[in-house]
């Protein structure tokens, strides 16, 4: 089992756009993540920062950031409205 | 006459620009929800704002303030809003009386005014506002209205930010409000029920909620 702690980015889904908000270590990102579903009426991704990728990249490019993540999104389940 | 847009309000107060949404709810319906009593409270409110990047004013049990501070504010109520739920006196009195409540330094830098940016959809206001009894938001001394843009981060329709000055002159921010009324603001003054109608429509649609 590892010991390095993995680093977590948390984005906000508007439509099919990923929107950076935050990052950091995964034992600090659970509560930060659950904070801001409190406030935002999108879906919330949360998820592992890739190996290789400067995190400060993503934060400063959108395409670079929605590019990297574009499985998450096409992977969500549609909400099935007649499901109880 | 009423606005096109099928915008309908689920809310627990009354706003002046109510009177233009629609009252009926059909298949096209936009809902805008807005509870004063479900906001998440002082601690949430100002943990999304650190988590976001902005400098808030330090919250901690009035145990834990540095001796050197002279006032605080003490929260008695952390979901109180425009001024409900919160005490201020001298640090030593609420060591006495309140030392496990959670306060934050007072800072006298401007005593008595808050300074808001409001966001109505993508319009966006400074406002400078005098508090009657160091909390109570209630003169308007000045608004001002900023260029106008969407906030990318923060997808709601309305909301605002509270800063304060601290001892360097620092705005730190002191409460987000994630509803937020316009009608004690004066708003209606700048904005008719219809631009409110139409903006918060548009957001809705902008974020996608």
């Amino acid at each position: 089992m590892s010991d390095i702690s993995k680093e977590k980015i948390v984005m906000a889904l508007r439509g099919e756009t990923l929107v950076y908000l935050a990052d950091g270590l995964e034992e600090s990102m659970d509560k930060v993540k659950s904070c801001f579903e409190k406030f935002l009426k999108v879906p919330i991704v949360y998820t592992d920062v890739p190996e290789g990728i400067d995190i400060k990249q993503l934060k400063d490019d959108p395409v670079l950031l929605n590019n990297t993540f574009r499985h998450l999104i096409e992977r969500r389940e549609p909400v099935d409205e007649n499901s109880t | 006459m009423k606005t096109a847009h099928n915008l309908v309000i689920s809310s627990d107060f009354k706003d002046y620009y109510d009177t233009e949404a629609s009252s009926v709810y059909n298949e096209n319906s936009v809902v805008y929800s807005r509870f004063l009593s479900k906001v998440p409270g002082k601690v949430e409110e100002l943990k999304f704002l650190n988590y976001l990047g902005n400098k808030t004013i330090p919250i901690m049990p009035v145990s834990k303030i540095s001796m050197d501070v002279e006032r605080v504010v003490v929260y008695m109520d952390l979901h109180g809003h425009r001024g409900k739920g919160k005490l201020l006196m001298r640090l030593n009195e609420a060591n006495m009386l309140y030392p496990n409540k959670l306060a934050s330094e007072y800072f006298d830098t401007n005593p008595g005014i808050t300074f808001k940016i409001l966001y109505i959809g993508k319009r966006r206001f400074r406002c400078i506002l005098r508090n009657s009894d160091f909390f109570t938001e209630n003169e308007i001394l000045d608004i001002s209205e900023l260029p106008s843009g969407y906030n990318p981060k923060i997808a709601l329709p309305i909301f605002s930010i509270d800063y304060v000055q601290d001892r360097s002159n620092q705005m730190l921010a002191c409460d987000f409000n994630s509803v937020q009324r316009l009608d004690y603001l004066g708003m209606e003054k700048l904005l008719s029920a219809n631009d409110v109608i139409s903006e918060i429509y548009r957001a809705m649609i902008e974020h996608k909620i």
